[in-house]
């Protein structure tokens, strides 16, 4: 039992998301836009949290900034379509623990999600 | 393929190419193979690049390429981008000009049952009697008959062209008016034939003088313009003393004589700011000192003069 | 609004996410390919009458003085026009990115053609990528015809003429896009003719269905 925080602007990404991850009895919080997430990381405190990097207002790479600074050993999984190198670097060098590409994939997310779990502590 | 298609393909009068994700040649049109002197036996199971291996290096190509596999879009090679994209021998009249065949090529995917795209097609069209055909009607419009030189629209576009990039990137650029001494006279005296061959004589002098990036133009009857691109005042001034001097001591001959020529020149040389018209005048105003100090000479209006210096 | 020429809330939104990972996808395939970083932004999606799309654009670009346009009609399910419009000035940058093989350099063409020239090419690739990208997310394959080129006033009157005639709804895509190193910057429209509504809608679904 984990807490998972999902943060996408779009309904639709945290849905096709949310059927990605695991059958089991996880505590799901979600955020529609950066500056939300951050305050839902500080509240409900997730183990994982999948962000979505392009959201209006404040961007997925503000708020994992945002969140690195509240814990910096938080794990957070990034989601995005735009899968260049230099993204992909931008965001391991804040602290990112993964990157996943857009749509997500069943097994794909769930790799990724066990091996978060793991990191976090949580079995 | 079936029956009908294949005729086309191997009938057209293009050349067309069929190739996998792995740049090697599944089919090679009739076509093809009579322009290239491949055989499409030799050339189909190979890699397109191992006969072209100058197509691996172009870089549009490869982008295009690229596209087409993962995009499915179509890429367009325009003959006055590229010039060609197989290297094929010209196979008509103008080959001084044009020694490899100019083409418009074109590439694009080919999907299979599945909707994947597995191959891409390119085809190739021989547009050289084209483009020479337009470079003959380019010549006409840019260069004066009579003395092959470049004539004055052309000279003006350049000008205008030439300019702009100069006050971009602060070069300097030079100009000559030059005008003939007592042409009426020689016209008068000798004939409009001895007249035409003293035009052609000069127009042939002056343009050996000067380097292909000069543009050496008949700006009127018996006017000329040089314009000297990232030519500074003083060597345009070396320039105009050597045209004169090589002039004036040519002995053109026409109808068994030989004539004496001269010629008056302007130089001056561009300044911030300026128009081709105050450029040109400028010219004109230091030919016309040059004509009045008693012609066979140079006079030099610098940009930023409000007096003229002068050469004889 | 019918039913068929309308988006629910739930459809907006799918659509709205799928153009943000056909272009997301559309931008990596574009920078592997260019060799460069390049950013297109989150595209927006309107729904408006046919009549309107002038007015929208002219709205966007009201000098269309100084610039430069490629369309493209595209066909396949997902069929319409797509327009590029790049400021003059950015045109000549993207000669300088994209030119390094340009033999046309060498012969006495003059820059106007070779910047024609260079950003047909430069243009059909990025239609290409978003319009590919977000035919293949709605499971289709389109064809292409090939790119032209309109300057200055010339734009408007090709605009005029590309969206006369039908009088229902288009969808209209806009995305900005810059090349990082060269800080080029344009607009991307995509057109899709209306009758293409009905299609959207059902493929739409078939995605939402996957997550089911």
């Amino acid at each position: 039992m984990a807490k998972i925080l999902v943060v996408d602007d779009s309904l639709v990404a945290r849905m096709s998301l949310k059927s990605c991850l695991p059958k089991d009895n996880h505590e799901i919080a979600e955020a529609n836009d950066g500056a939300k997430g951050v305050a839902q990381f500080t509240n409900f405190a997730p183990d994982v949290t999948f962000m979505d990097l392009t959201m209006p207002g404040m961007d997925g790479i503000e708020a994992l900034r945002g969140i690195k600074q509240i814990n910096p050993a938080a794990i957070v999984i990034i989601l995005t379509a735009d899968i260049q190198k230099r993204t992909t670097e931008i965001v391991t060098e804040l602290g990112a623990f993964a990157v996943l590409k857009k749509p997500p994939q069943r097994p794909e997310v769930q790799a990724i999600f066990e091996q978060a779990l793991k990191a976090a502590g949580v079995v | 393929m079936n029956n009908e298609y294949r005729q086309i393909f191997d009938t057209i009068s293009q050349g067309l190419v069929l190739v996998d994700r792995d740049m090697v040649v599944t089919d090679w049109n009739r076509w093809m193979e009579m322009h290239s002197n491949i055989s499409a036996s030799e050339i189909i199971g190979k890699q397109l690049f191992a006969f072209f291996p100058a197509l691996e290096q172009k870089r549009s190509f490869i982008r295009a390429v690229k596209c087409a596999f993962s995009f499915g879009s179509f890429g367009y090679f325009s003959q006055k981008l590229h010039g060609y994209i197989f290297p094929f021998r010209n196979p008509h009249t103008g080959f001084e000009l044009f020694p490899q065949m100019q083409q418009h090529c074109s590439l694009g995917p080919l999907r299979d049952v599945d909707g994947q795209i597995n191959r891409l097609f390119i085809t190739v069209q021989d547009v050289t009697e084209f483009v020479l055909y337009e470079h003959r009607l380019t010549e006409m419009t840019r260069i004066d008959s009579l003395t092959g030189l470049y004539n004055r629209r052309f000279l003006a576009q350049r000008l205008e062209e030439e300019m702009l990039r100069c006050k971009r990137h602060g070069h300097a650029l030079s100009l000559m008016m030059i005008d003939i001494d007592h042409f009426k006279q020689i016209n008068d005296t000798h004939g409009h034939l001895c007249g035409d061959t003293v035009l052609r004589h000069i127009s042939r002098t002056l343009r050996d003088m000067f380097r292909k990036s000069d543009v050496v133009a008949r700006f009127g009857g018996e006017e000329f313009v040089c314009m000297l691109p990232e030519t500074s005042l003083d060597m345009a001034v070396i320039l105009a003393e050597r045209c004169r001097e090589n002039i004036a001591n040519s002995k053109p001959a026409c109808a068994n004589k030989q004539l004496t020529v001269t010629i008056s020149i302007g130089v001056t040389n561009i300044s911030t700011r300026e128009t081709t018209d105050s450029l040109l005048k400028r010219a004109d105003d230091a030919m016309y000192q040059a004509k009045i100090s008693g012609r066979n000479c140079c006079v030099i209006l610098p940009s930023h003069a409000s007096s003229s210096s002068g050469l004889s | 609004m019918s039913d068929a020429t309308s988006l629910t809330d739930l459809e907006k939104d799918a659509l709205q996410e799928i153009m943000n990972i056909g272009f997301g996808r559309a931008a990596a395939d574009l920078a592997e390919i260019l060799g460069i970083h390049v950013i297109l932004s989150i595209p927006q999606i309107k729904l408006m009458e046919t009549s309107d799309v002038m007015k929208y654009i002219h709205h966007e670009i009201p000098d269309t003085n100084d610039m430069s346009m490629i369309t493209q009609f595209f066909s396949g399910k997902l069929n319409g026009v797509s327009y590029l419009v790049i400021p003059q000035g950015e045109g000549l940058k993207l000669l300088h990115l994209f030119d390094e093989d340009a033999t046309g350099l060498d012969q006495e063409y003059d820059l106007a053609t070779l910047q024609r020239e260079t950003l047909l090419e430069i243009g059909n690739i990025i239609i290409g990528a978003c319009v590919g990208k977000l035919a293949e997310m709605l499971n289709d394959s389109v064809s292409y015809a090939p790119p032209r080129y309109f300057a200055h006033e010339m734009i408007y009157d090709s605009l005029t003429e590309g969206l006369s005639g039908d009088k229902s709804f288009a969808l209209l895509f806009k995305t900005i896009f810059s090349f990082e190193k060269e800080d080029v910057n344009g607009f991307l429209f995509l057109v899709s003719n209306p009758a293409v509504m009905a299609w959207l809608k059902n493929s739409i679904e078939n995605y939402l269905k996957q997550y089911e």
